[in-house]
Protein backbone atom coordinates (compact mmCIF):
# COMPACT_ATOMS: atom_id res chain seq x y z
CA UNK A 1 0.00 0.00 0.00
CA UNK A 2 1.29 3.49 -0.98
CA UNK A 3 1.06 5.48 2.09
CA UNK A 4 2.03 8.66 0.39
CA UNK A 5 -0.13 8.19 -2.13
CA UNK A 6 -2.90 7.55 0.37
CA UNK A 7 -1.79 11.15 2.32
CA UNK A 8 -2.29 12.80 -1.10
CA UNK A 9 -5.83 11.67 -1.69
CA UNK A 10 -6.53 12.73 1.87
CA UNK A 11 -4.92 16.04 1.54
CA UNK A 12 -7.23 16.75 -1.95
CA UNK A 13 -10.06 14.99 0.05
CA UNK A 14 -9.50 17.56 2.91
CA UNK A 15 -10.18 20.49 0.51
CA UNK A 16 -13.78 19.03 0.11
CA UNK A 17 -14.21 18.90 3.64
CA UNK A 18 -13.25 22.31 4.56
CA UNK A 19 -15.97 23.53 2.42
CA UNK A 20 -18.11 21.15 4.07
CA UNK A 21 -16.74 22.57 7.52
CA UNK A 22 -17.27 25.72 6.31
CA UNK A 23 -21.19 25.46 5.54
CA UNK A 24 -21.93 23.39 8.22
CA UNK A 25 -19.92 24.46 11.09
CA UNK A 26 -19.24 28.03 10.10
CA UNK A 27 -22.11 29.28 9.38
CA UNK A 28 -24.48 26.59 10.18
CA UNK A 29 -26.43 26.39 6.40
CA UNK A 30 -26.53 22.38 5.53
CA UNK A 31 -25.59 22.16 1.96
CA UNK A 32 -25.57 19.61 -0.88
CA UNK A 33 -24.34 21.68 -3.22
CA UNK A 34 -20.72 20.00 -2.97
CA UNK A 35 -21.99 16.83 -4.42
CA UNK A 36 -22.45 18.63 -7.84
CA UNK A 37 -20.00 21.25 -7.08
CA UNK A 38 -17.10 19.13 -6.72
CA UNK A 39 -17.77 17.47 -9.91
CA UNK A 40 -18.00 20.83 -11.59
CA UNK A 41 -14.87 21.42 -10.13
CA UNK A 42 -12.83 19.13 -11.85
CA UNK A 43 -15.31 19.25 -15.25
CA UNK A 44 -14.37 22.91 -15.62
CA UNK A 45 -10.11 22.56 -15.36
CA UNK A 46 -9.84 19.69 -17.70
CA UNK A 47 -12.49 21.41 -19.91
CA UNK A 48 -9.75 24.76 -19.38
CA UNK A 49 -6.70 22.94 -20.07
CA UNK A 50 -7.60 21.77 -23.48
CA UNK A 51 -7.93 25.30 -24.21
CA UNK A 52 -4.47 25.87 -23.17
CA UNK A 53 -5.09 27.68 -19.79
CA UNK A 54 -2.32 27.01 -16.99
CA UNK A 55 -2.78 24.57 -14.73
CA UNK A 56 -2.90 27.06 -11.54
CA UNK A 57 -5.66 28.97 -13.46
CA UNK A 58 -7.70 25.71 -14.00
CA UNK A 59 -7.61 25.40 -10.62
CA UNK A 60 -8.86 28.91 -9.56
CA UNK A 61 -11.67 28.89 -12.19
CA UNK A 62 -12.53 25.46 -10.97
CA UNK A 63 -13.64 26.70 -7.81
CA UNK A 64 -14.40 30.16 -8.54
CA UNK A 65 -17.45 28.52 -11.09
CA UNK A 66 -18.62 25.96 -8.32
CA UNK A 67 -18.47 28.82 -5.57
CA UNK A 68 -21.05 30.64 -8.28
CA UNK A 69 -23.69 27.52 -7.49
CA UNK A 70 -23.01 27.80 -3.89
CA UNK A 71 -24.06 31.47 -4.19
CA UNK A 72 -26.87 30.37 -6.44
CA UNK A 73 -28.18 28.06 -3.72
CA UNK A 74 -27.76 30.83 -1.12
CA UNK A 75 -30.13 33.16 -3.27
CA UNK A 76 -32.69 30.59 -3.60
CA UNK A 77 -32.64 30.23 0.17
CA UNK A 78 -32.51 33.87 0.73
CA UNK A 79 -35.06 35.29 -2.02
CA UNK A 80 -37.43 32.20 -2.35
CA UNK A 81 -37.45 30.95 1.32
CA UNK A 82 -36.49 27.77 0.38
CA UNK A 83 -35.04 25.81 3.20
CA UNK A 84 -31.03 25.27 2.31
CA UNK A 85 -31.09 21.92 2.10
CA UNK A 86 -34.11 21.91 -0.54
CA UNK A 87 -32.23 24.26 -2.13
CA UNK A 88 -28.89 23.02 -2.11
CA UNK A 89 -30.43 19.58 -4.17
CA UNK A 90 -31.85 21.46 -6.36
CA UNK A 91 -28.74 23.11 -7.39
CA UNK A 92 -27.14 19.87 -7.35
CA UNK A 93 -29.44 17.94 -9.56
CA UNK A 94 -29.18 21.22 -11.58
CA UNK A 95 -25.31 20.67 -11.96
CA UNK A 96 -25.42 16.85 -13.05
CA UNK A 97 -26.59 18.28 -16.43
CA UNK A 98 -24.72 21.19 -16.22
CA UNK A 99 -21.28 18.90 -15.99
CA UNK A 100 -22.48 16.20 -18.68
CA UNK A 101 -22.84 19.98 -21.12
CA UNK A 102 -19.55 21.24 -19.90
CA UNK A 103 -17.25 17.51 -20.77
CA UNK A 104 -19.41 17.10 -23.50
CA UNK A 105 -20.03 13.56 -22.09
CA UNK A 106 -20.22 11.83 -18.63
CA UNK A 107 -16.59 12.01 -18.52
CA UNK A 108 -13.51 13.97 -19.64
CA UNK A 109 -10.05 13.15 -19.10
CA UNK A 110 -6.71 15.20 -18.61
CA UNK A 111 -4.67 15.96 -21.93
CA UNK A 112 -2.56 13.37 -22.87
CA UNK A 113 1.39 13.82 -23.32
CA UNK A 114 1.55 13.20 -27.13
CA UNK A 115 3.54 13.66 -30.13
CA UNK A 116 1.73 15.96 -32.70
CA UNK A 117 2.75 12.95 -35.12
CA UNK A 118 0.91 10.29 -33.18
CA UNK A 119 -2.13 12.38 -32.03
CA UNK A 120 -2.69 12.80 -36.01
CA UNK A 121 -2.21 8.79 -36.25
CA UNK A 122 -5.41 8.40 -34.29
CA UNK A 123 -7.29 11.01 -36.36
CA UNK A 124 -6.03 9.77 -39.79
CA UNK A 125 -8.67 9.71 -42.46
CA UNK A 126 -8.73 5.30 -42.63
CA UNK A 127 -11.42 3.92 -45.44
CA UNK A 128 -14.13 3.65 -43.36
CA UNK A 129 -14.20 7.76 -43.33
CA UNK A 130 -13.96 7.22 -47.32
CA UNK A 131 -17.09 4.96 -47.17
CA UNK A 132 -19.16 6.88 -44.60
CA UNK A 133 -18.07 10.21 -46.44
CA UNK A 134 -16.52 11.69 -43.54
CA UNK A 135 -13.73 14.22 -43.84
CA UNK A 136 -10.58 13.65 -41.77
CA UNK A 137 -9.27 17.17 -40.10
CA UNK A 138 -5.55 15.98 -40.12
CA UNK A 139 -3.39 13.71 -42.25
CA UNK A 140 0.11 12.86 -41.10
CA UNK A 141 1.52 14.54 -44.29
CA UNK A 142 0.13 18.13 -42.79
CA UNK A 143 1.16 17.57 -39.33
CA UNK A 144 3.93 20.08 -38.51
CA UNK A 145 5.79 17.98 -35.94
CA UNK A 146 7.35 21.14 -34.76
CA UNK A 147 4.51 22.79 -33.79
CA UNK A 148 4.22 22.65 -29.64
CA UNK A 149 0.59 21.49 -28.87
CA UNK A 150 -1.50 24.02 -26.73
CA UNK A 151 -2.96 22.15 -24.56
CA UNK A 152 -1.73 22.37 -20.92
CA UNK A 153 -0.76 19.38 -19.39
CA UNK A 154 -1.57 18.09 -15.58
CA UNK A 155 1.41 18.90 -12.96
CA UNK A 156 0.65 15.64 -11.58
CA UNK A 157 1.92 13.43 -14.68
CA UNK A 158 5.36 11.87 -14.58
CA UNK A 159 8.20 14.40 -15.47
CA UNK A 160 6.13 17.28 -14.59
CA UNK A 161 9.00 19.05 -12.56
CA UNK A 162 6.82 18.66 -9.84
CA UNK A 163 6.63 16.98 -6.65
CA UNK A 164 3.09 15.93 -6.20
CA UNK A 165 2.68 15.26 -2.59
CA UNK A 166 4.27 18.84 -2.15
CA UNK A 167 2.32 20.61 -4.43
CA UNK A 168 -1.08 19.73 -2.74
CA UNK A 169 0.29 20.19 0.47
CA UNK A 170 1.03 23.86 -0.41
CA UNK A 171 -2.14 24.40 -1.42
CA UNK A 172 -4.04 22.91 1.44
CA UNK A 173 -1.37 24.82 3.64
CA UNK A 174 -2.36 28.18 1.57
CA UNK A 175 -5.95 27.56 1.46
CA UNK A 176 -6.26 26.50 5.11
CA UNK A 177 -4.21 28.96 6.61
CA UNK A 178 -5.93 31.90 4.42
CA UNK A 179 -9.17 30.56 5.46
CA UNK A 180 -8.10 31.11 8.97
CA UNK A 181 -7.14 34.60 8.67
CA UNK A 182 -10.25 35.69 7.19
CA UNK A 183 -12.11 34.32 10.01
CA UNK A 184 -10.49 36.14 12.39
CA UNK A 185 -11.10 39.48 10.02
CA UNK A 186 -13.84 41.32 11.27
CA UNK A 187 -15.86 39.92 8.21
CA UNK A 188 -14.93 36.61 9.46
CA UNK A 189 -16.45 37.02 12.81
CA UNK A 190 -19.49 38.51 11.71
CA UNK A 191 -19.25 35.05 9.36
CA UNK A 192 -18.59 32.89 12.49
CA UNK A 193 -21.49 35.37 14.71
CA UNK A 194 -24.26 34.77 11.88
CA UNK A 195 -23.28 31.06 12.27
CA UNK A 196 -24.11 30.89 15.57
CA UNK A 197 -26.65 33.80 15.90
CA UNK A 198 -28.27 34.56 12.74
CA UNK A 199 -30.91 36.75 14.47
CA UNK A 200 -28.43 38.56 16.43
CA UNK A 201 -26.90 39.18 13.10
CA UNK A 202 -29.52 41.11 11.62
CA UNK A 203 -30.47 42.50 14.85
CA UNK A 204 -26.54 44.68 14.69
CA UNK A 205 -27.94 46.04 11.47
CA UNK A 206 -25.36 43.22 9.35
CA UNK A 207 -27.19 41.60 6.39
CA UNK A 208 -27.67 37.88 6.87
CA UNK A 209 -28.44 37.32 3.39
CA UNK A 210 -25.17 38.54 2.60
CA UNK A 211 -23.33 36.01 5.00
CA UNK A 212 -24.79 33.01 3.41
CA UNK A 213 -23.78 33.84 0.19
CA UNK A 214 -19.85 34.51 1.29
CA UNK A 215 -20.34 31.32 3.53
CA UNK A 216 -21.74 28.86 1.00
CA UNK A 217 -19.21 30.99 -2.19
CA UNK A 218 -16.54 29.62 0.14
CA UNK A 219 -17.99 26.15 0.96
CA UNK A 220 -18.40 25.30 -2.94
CA UNK A 221 -15.38 27.04 -4.01
CA UNK A 222 -13.12 24.33 -1.94
CA UNK A 223 -15.58 21.57 -3.11
CA UNK A 224 -14.48 22.69 -6.63
CA UNK A 225 -10.81 23.17 -5.71
CA UNK A 226 -10.88 19.77 -4.16
CA UNK A 227 -12.76 18.33 -7.75
CA UNK A 228 -10.14 20.31 -9.70
CA UNK A 229 -7.35 18.84 -7.94
CA UNK A 230 -8.36 15.28 -8.03
CA UNK A 231 -9.37 15.50 -11.51
CA UNK A 232 -5.97 16.76 -12.20
CA UNK A 233 -4.25 13.77 -10.12
CA UNK A 234 -6.69 10.84 -10.84
CA UNK A 235 -6.32 12.15 -14.62
CA UNK A 236 -10.19 12.29 -15.25
CA UNK A 237 -13.54 14.07 -14.34
CA UNK A 238 -16.60 12.03 -14.39
CA UNK A 239 -19.92 12.76 -13.47
CA UNK A 240 -20.53 10.62 -10.37
CA UNK A 241 -17.69 11.33 -8.93
CA UNK A 242 -19.23 13.79 -6.51
CA UNK A 243 -21.54 11.62 -5.23
CA UNK A 244 -21.58 11.00 -1.71
CA UNK A 245 -18.83 13.85 -1.09
CA UNK A 246 -20.59 16.06 1.67
CA UNK A 247 -21.16 12.58 3.90
CA UNK A 248 -17.79 11.79 3.51
CA UNK A 249 -16.68 15.29 3.65
CA UNK A 250 -18.60 15.43 6.93
CA UNK A 251 -17.68 12.30 8.45
CA UNK A 252 -13.62 13.60 8.09
CA UNK A 253 -14.85 16.88 9.73
CA UNK A 254 -16.24 14.88 12.85
CA UNK A 255 -13.42 12.60 12.45
CA UNK A 256 -11.27 15.03 13.04
CA UNK A 257 -13.33 16.94 15.62
CA UNK A 258 -13.03 13.49 17.77
CA UNK A 259 -9.08 14.19 17.63
CA UNK A 260 -8.74 17.67 18.45
CA UNK A 261 -12.21 18.37 20.22
CA UNK A 262 -13.67 21.90 19.32
CA UNK A 263 -11.63 24.49 21.01
CA UNK A 264 -9.74 27.33 18.72
CA UNK A 265 -10.21 28.23 15.70
CA UNK A 266 -6.83 27.13 14.48
CA UNK A 267 -7.53 23.39 16.02
CA UNK A 268 -11.32 24.13 14.22
CA UNK A 269 -9.60 24.41 10.72
CA UNK A 270 -6.90 21.37 11.07
CA UNK A 271 -10.33 18.93 11.65
CA UNK A 272 -11.43 18.65 8.29
CA UNK A 273 -7.83 18.34 7.43
CA UNK A 274 -6.52 15.58 9.85
CA UNK A 275 -9.96 13.93 9.80
CA UNK A 276 -10.00 13.81 5.72
CA UNK A 277 -6.33 12.22 5.66
CA UNK A 278 -7.41 9.36 8.42
CA UNK A 279 -10.34 8.82 6.84
CA UNK A 280 -8.79 8.60 3.97
CA UNK A 281 -5.96 5.78 5.98
CA UNK A 282 -9.27 4.12 7.27
CA UNK A 283 -10.35 3.87 3.70
CA UNK A 284 -7.20 2.26 2.41
CA UNK A 285 -6.79 -0.25 5.32
CA UNK A 286 -10.78 -0.69 5.05
CA UNK A 287 -10.20 -2.16 1.59
CA UNK A 288 -6.94 -3.75 2.17
CA UNK A 289 -8.16 -5.88 5.10
CA UNK A 290 -11.71 -5.64 5.14
CA UNK A 291 -12.13 -8.84 2.85
CA UNK A 292 -11.08 -11.01 5.48
CA UNK A 293 -15.05 -10.29 7.73
CA UNK A 294 -16.66 -10.32 4.38
CA UNK A 295 -16.41 -6.55 3.66
CA UNK A 296 -16.49 -5.19 0.31
CA UNK A 297 -15.35 -1.53 -1.03
CA UNK A 298 -19.25 -0.66 -2.13
CA UNK A 299 -19.94 -1.47 1.80
CA UNK A 300 -17.51 1.79 2.77
CA UNK A 301 -20.67 4.63 2.06
CA UNK A 302 -22.46 2.31 4.22
CA UNK A 303 -20.31 1.82 6.87
CA UNK A 304 -19.71 5.97 6.54
CA UNK A 305 -23.19 6.90 7.56
CA UNK A 306 -23.32 4.58 9.71
CA UNK A 307 -20.25 6.28 11.64
CA UNK A 308 -21.86 9.76 11.31
CA UNK A 309 -24.91 8.65 12.97
CA UNK A 310 -23.29 6.56 15.58
CA UNK A 311 -20.84 10.01 16.55
CA UNK A 312 -24.19 11.93 16.81
CA UNK A 313 -25.93 9.35 18.80
CA UNK A 314 -23.07 9.25 21.30
CA UNK A 315 -22.50 13.00 21.53
CA UNK A 316 -26.61 13.30 22.46
CA UNK A 317 -25.80 10.85 25.29
CA UNK A 318 -22.58 13.11 25.95
CA UNK A 319 -20.26 9.63 25.97
CA UNK A 320 -17.43 12.61 26.57
CA UNK A 321 -18.75 13.19 30.09
CA UNK A 322 -19.42 9.36 30.81
CA UNK A 323 -15.36 9.01 29.63
CA UNK A 324 -14.27 12.35 31.79
CA UNK A 325 -13.05 14.08 28.88
CA UNK A 326 -12.29 17.47 28.98
CA UNK A 327 -14.62 19.56 26.33
CA UNK A 328 -15.59 22.59 25.62
CA UNK A 329 -19.01 21.66 23.48
CA UNK B 1 -37.62 61.37 18.49
CA UNK B 2 -39.69 58.58 17.30
CA UNK B 3 -43.00 59.23 16.55
CA UNK B 4 -46.15 57.05 16.48
CA UNK B 5 -48.99 58.39 14.66
CA UNK B 6 -52.68 56.41 14.89
CA UNK B 7 -50.96 53.16 14.04
CA UNK B 8 -53.42 50.41 13.41
CA UNK B 9 -52.53 46.72 13.32
CA UNK B 10 -55.29 44.12 12.36
CA UNK B 11 -53.96 40.02 12.77
CA UNK B 12 -56.10 37.84 10.45
CA UNK B 13 -57.90 40.25 8.76
CA UNK B 14 -61.31 39.58 6.75
CA UNK B 15 -61.48 35.99 9.04
CA UNK B 16 -63.58 34.89 11.78
CA UNK B 17 -60.69 35.17 14.23
CA UNK B 18 -59.88 39.01 13.14
CA UNK B 19 -57.98 41.23 16.12
CA UNK B 20 -56.90 44.45 16.36
CA UNK B 21 -53.81 44.51 17.93
CA UNK B 22 -53.51 48.38 17.85
CA UNK B 23 -55.91 50.61 17.30
CA UNK B 24 -55.00 54.21 16.89
CA UNK B 25 -51.94 53.97 18.79
CA UNK B 26 -49.98 57.68 19.40
CA UNK B 27 -47.16 57.68 20.82
CA UNK B 28 -43.65 60.08 20.84
CA UNK B 29 -40.54 59.83 22.21
CA UNK B 30 -38.14 62.27 22.91
CA UNK B 31 -34.33 61.75 22.23
CA UNK B 32 -32.54 60.69 25.09
CA UNK B 33 -36.14 59.75 26.87
CA UNK B 34 -36.08 56.60 29.12
CA UNK B 35 -39.78 54.98 28.18
CA UNK B 36 -41.03 52.32 30.40
CA UNK B 37 -44.26 50.31 28.46
CA UNK B 38 -46.33 48.28 30.84
CA UNK B 39 -49.84 46.41 30.06
CA UNK B 40 -51.95 43.50 30.67
CA UNK B 41 -51.52 40.35 28.38
CA UNK B 42 -52.23 40.89 24.35
CA UNK B 43 -52.64 44.67 25.21
CA UNK B 44 -50.33 45.45 22.11
CA UNK B 45 -46.71 45.72 23.68
CA UNK B 46 -45.00 43.20 21.68
CA UNK B 47 -46.52 43.97 18.40
CA UNK B 48 -45.48 47.85 19.45
CA UNK B 49 -41.97 46.61 19.15
CA UNK B 50 -42.36 44.67 15.87
CA UNK B 51 -43.73 48.29 14.22
CA UNK B 52 -40.54 49.78 15.77
CA UNK B 53 -38.07 47.01 14.62
CA UNK B 54 -40.10 46.75 11.27
CA UNK B 55 -40.64 43.07 11.37
CA UNK B 56 -44.36 43.63 10.63
CA UNK B 57 -46.17 47.30 8.71
CA UNK B 58 -49.56 48.90 10.34
CA UNK B 59 -51.86 48.82 8.33
CA UNK B 60 -52.69 52.75 8.71
CA UNK B 61 -50.67 55.11 10.46
CA UNK B 62 -47.14 56.96 10.40
CA UNK B 63 -44.06 55.68 11.61
CA UNK B 64 -41.31 58.45 11.76
CA UNK B 65 -37.63 57.75 13.37
CA UNK B 66 -35.62 60.66 13.35
CA UNK B 67 -37.89 62.57 10.91
CA UNK B 68 -37.42 59.40 8.32
CA UNK B 69 -40.31 58.30 7.46
CA UNK B 70 -40.13 54.32 7.96
CA UNK B 71 -42.42 53.12 5.20
CA UNK B 72 -41.75 49.10 4.80
CA UNK B 73 -37.58 48.93 5.28
CA UNK B 74 -35.67 45.91 5.20
CA UNK B 75 -35.69 44.85 8.84
CA UNK B 76 -31.27 44.50 8.87
CA UNK B 77 -31.17 48.38 7.82
CA UNK B 78 -33.81 49.48 10.24
CA UNK B 79 -31.85 47.58 12.93
CA UNK B 80 -29.15 49.82 12.16
CA UNK B 81 -31.09 52.65 13.74
CA UNK B 82 -32.91 50.62 16.11
CA UNK B 83 -31.38 48.00 18.80
CA UNK B 84 -32.95 45.56 21.00
CA UNK B 85 -32.45 42.83 23.33
CA UNK B 86 -34.94 40.20 24.17
CA UNK B 87 -35.56 38.14 27.22
CA UNK B 88 -33.87 35.38 26.39
CA UNK B 89 -30.13 36.22 26.80
CA UNK B 90 -28.68 33.63 24.13
CA UNK B 91 -30.87 35.82 21.60
CA UNK B 92 -28.51 39.13 21.86
CA UNK B 93 -25.04 37.62 21.71
CA UNK B 94 -22.45 35.17 19.64
CA UNK B 95 -21.98 31.84 21.20
CA UNK B 96 -19.12 30.66 19.75
CA UNK B 97 -16.96 33.74 19.68
CA UNK B 98 -14.91 35.32 22.58
CA UNK B 99 -15.84 38.35 24.48
CA UNK B 100 -13.86 40.41 22.52
CA UNK B 101 -15.27 39.72 19.12
CA UNK B 102 -18.59 40.23 20.40
CA UNK B 103 -17.46 43.79 20.92
CA UNK B 104 -15.87 44.10 17.51
CA UNK B 105 -19.27 42.66 16.57
CA UNK B 106 -21.36 45.31 18.32
CA UNK B 107 -19.05 48.06 16.84
CA UNK B 108 -20.26 47.33 13.87
CA UNK B 109 -22.79 49.46 12.71
CA UNK B 110 -24.15 48.71 8.98
CA UNK B 111 -20.82 48.20 6.54
CA UNK B 112 -19.25 50.14 9.10
CA UNK B 113 -16.83 49.20 12.05
CA UNK B 114 -16.00 52.15 14.58
CA UNK B 115 -13.57 51.58 16.82
CA UNK B 116 -15.11 53.73 19.27
CA UNK B 117 -18.02 51.58 20.02
CA UNK B 118 -15.28 49.14 20.80
CA UNK B 119 -13.61 51.16 23.72
CA UNK B 120 -17.09 52.17 24.66
CA UNK B 121 -17.81 48.13 25.44
CA UNK B 122 -14.27 47.89 27.18
CA UNK B 123 -15.70 50.84 29.29
CA UNK B 124 -19.40 49.89 29.68
CA UNK B 125 -17.69 46.04 30.78
CA UNK B 126 -15.99 47.08 33.65
CA UNK B 127 -18.41 49.07 34.95
CA UNK B 128 -20.06 46.09 35.65
CA UNK B 129 -18.02 44.89 38.06
CA UNK B 130 -18.34 41.30 37.05
CA UNK B 131 -14.86 40.91 35.80
CA UNK B 132 -15.97 40.11 32.33
CA UNK B 133 -13.04 42.77 31.03
CA UNK B 134 -10.77 40.20 32.32
CA UNK B 135 -11.96 37.81 30.46
CA UNK B 136 -12.02 38.70 26.84
CA UNK B 137 -10.79 35.59 25.39
CA UNK B 138 -13.14 33.05 27.00
CA UNK B 139 -16.02 32.51 24.58
CA UNK B 140 -19.43 33.37 25.41
CA UNK B 141 -21.35 30.11 25.40
CA UNK B 142 -19.31 29.87 28.97
CA UNK B 143 -20.77 32.65 30.82
CA UNK B 144 -24.16 32.95 32.72
CA UNK B 145 -27.39 34.40 31.84
CA UNK B 146 -26.86 36.82 33.70
CA UNK B 147 -23.33 37.99 32.31
CA UNK B 148 -24.84 37.16 28.91
CA UNK B 149 -28.04 39.62 29.54
CA UNK B 150 -25.41 42.18 30.28
CA UNK B 151 -22.94 41.55 27.40
CA UNK B 152 -26.03 41.68 24.95
CA UNK B 153 -27.26 45.35 26.20
CA UNK B 154 -23.59 46.49 26.07
CA UNK B 155 -23.56 44.98 22.30
CA UNK B 156 -26.98 46.55 21.32
CA UNK B 157 -25.83 49.86 23.08
CA UNK B 158 -22.58 50.54 21.42
CA UNK B 159 -23.83 50.71 17.87
CA UNK B 160 -25.41 53.97 18.93
CA UNK B 161 -28.83 53.10 18.35
CA UNK B 162 -31.51 55.93 17.91
CA UNK B 163 -33.69 53.51 19.77
CA UNK B 164 -33.26 50.67 22.06
CA UNK B 165 -35.82 48.74 22.71
CA UNK B 166 -35.59 46.53 25.95
CA UNK B 167 -38.05 43.26 25.43
CA UNK B 168 -38.78 42.20 29.02
CA UNK B 169 -34.93 42.14 29.10
CA UNK B 170 -34.47 40.77 33.22
CA UNK B 171 -37.45 38.21 33.18
CA UNK B 172 -34.94 35.18 33.03
CA UNK B 173 -32.58 36.39 34.94
CA UNK B 174 -32.48 36.16 39.07
CA UNK B 175 -32.76 39.64 41.26
CA UNK B 176 -28.71 40.19 41.89
CA UNK B 177 -28.88 39.66 38.22
CA UNK B 178 -31.61 41.97 37.51
CA UNK B 179 -29.80 44.26 39.79
CA UNK B 180 -26.70 44.72 37.55
CA UNK B 181 -28.55 44.86 34.53
CA UNK B 182 -30.91 47.98 35.07
CA UNK B 183 -27.96 49.30 36.51
CA UNK B 184 -26.13 48.58 33.13
CA UNK B 185 -29.45 50.02 31.44
CA UNK B 186 -30.03 53.60 33.36
CA UNK B 187 -26.10 54.34 32.63
CA UNK B 188 -26.53 53.59 28.88
CA UNK B 189 -29.65 56.10 29.09
CA UNK B 190 -28.11 58.89 31.49
CA UNK B 191 -24.01 58.62 30.20
CA UNK B 192 -24.68 57.52 27.03
CA UNK B 193 -27.46 59.70 26.04
CA UNK B 194 -29.28 56.44 24.25
CA UNK B 195 -32.96 56.53 24.03
CA UNK B 196 -34.64 53.23 25.55
CA UNK B 197 -38.51 51.77 25.40
CA UNK B 198 -38.85 49.27 27.43
CA UNK B 199 -41.53 46.45 28.22
CA UNK B 200 -41.87 44.80 31.37
CA UNK B 201 -44.03 43.23 33.41
CA UNK B 202 -42.39 43.58 36.61
CA UNK B 203 -43.53 46.28 38.74
CA UNK B 204 -40.56 46.27 41.76
CA UNK B 205 -38.57 47.40 38.36
CA UNK B 206 -41.27 49.78 37.46
CA UNK B 207 -41.30 51.73 40.61
CA UNK B 208 -37.25 51.55 41.26
CA UNK B 209 -36.02 52.54 37.83
CA UNK B 210 -39.00 54.24 35.82
CA UNK B 211 -38.96 57.28 34.72
CA UNK B 212 -42.07 57.77 32.03
CA UNK B 213 -44.93 55.09 32.21
CA UNK B 214 -47.15 54.59 29.48
CA UNK B 215 -49.80 51.90 29.60
CA UNK B 216 -51.24 50.20 26.57
CA UNK B 217 -54.59 48.57 26.94
CA UNK B 218 -56.74 47.49 23.78
CA UNK B 219 -54.10 48.59 21.50
CA UNK B 220 -54.05 52.12 22.35
CA UNK B 221 -52.51 54.58 25.14
CA UNK B 222 -54.55 54.75 28.09
CA UNK B 223 -52.12 56.61 30.34
CA UNK B 224 -48.45 58.43 29.61
CA UNK B 225 -47.22 60.06 32.60
CA UNK B 226 -43.69 60.95 34.39
CA UNK B 227 -43.45 58.71 37.26
CA UNK B 228 -42.19 60.87 40.58
CA UNK B 229 -40.60 58.27 42.65
CA UNK B 230 -42.75 58.15 46.47
CA UNK B 231 -40.06 58.53 49.17
CA UNK B 232 -42.41 56.46 52.04
CA UNK B 233 -43.96 53.05 51.50
CA UNK B 234 -47.59 54.22 51.75
CA UNK B 235 -46.53 56.03 48.55
CA UNK B 236 -45.31 52.85 47.34
CA UNK B 237 -48.51 51.21 47.93
CA UNK B 238 -50.67 53.95 46.60
CA UNK B 239 -48.74 54.09 43.46
CA UNK B 240 -48.69 50.29 43.23
CA UNK B 241 -52.43 50.14 43.56
CA UNK B 242 -52.89 52.81 40.55
CA UNK B 243 -50.49 50.43 38.54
Amino acid sequence: MDLIGIIEQGLIASLAAIGVFISFRVIDLPDLTPDGSYVLGGAVSISLMYVGVPWILCLVFGGLLAGFFGVLTAIIHNKLGVNSLLASILIMTMLYSINIRVMNGPNISVPKETAPMEEARYTEKTKLDDLLGIKSSTSISEVDTTKQTKKTLSPFREKSGYNSTILISLIVLISVFSTIIFLRTEFGIALRGYGGNKEGIKNLGINPELMSIVGLFLGNFYAGLAGSLFSMYGGFADVNMGQGIVVTSLAAVILGEIIFGRFHLFYNMMCPVIGAVVYQILLALAMRYGYTIGFQSSDMKLVTSLFIIIVIGLRRVEVRKWLNLKTSE
Amino acid sequence: MVELKNIRVVYNKNQTNEKKALDGLNLTIKKGEYVTIIGPNGAGKTTLLKILTGEIHPEEGDYVLNGRDIKHPKPYKLFRNVGIVYQEPDRGVFPDLTIEENLILGSKKGNRFFSFGKYQGLELLKSLNMGLEDRLKTKVKELSGGQKQALAMILAAITYPDLLLLDEHTAALDPKNVEKVMELTLKINTEMGLTILMVTHNMKIVEKYAKRIVEIKEGIVTRDFMYERPQSQVGTDRIRASL
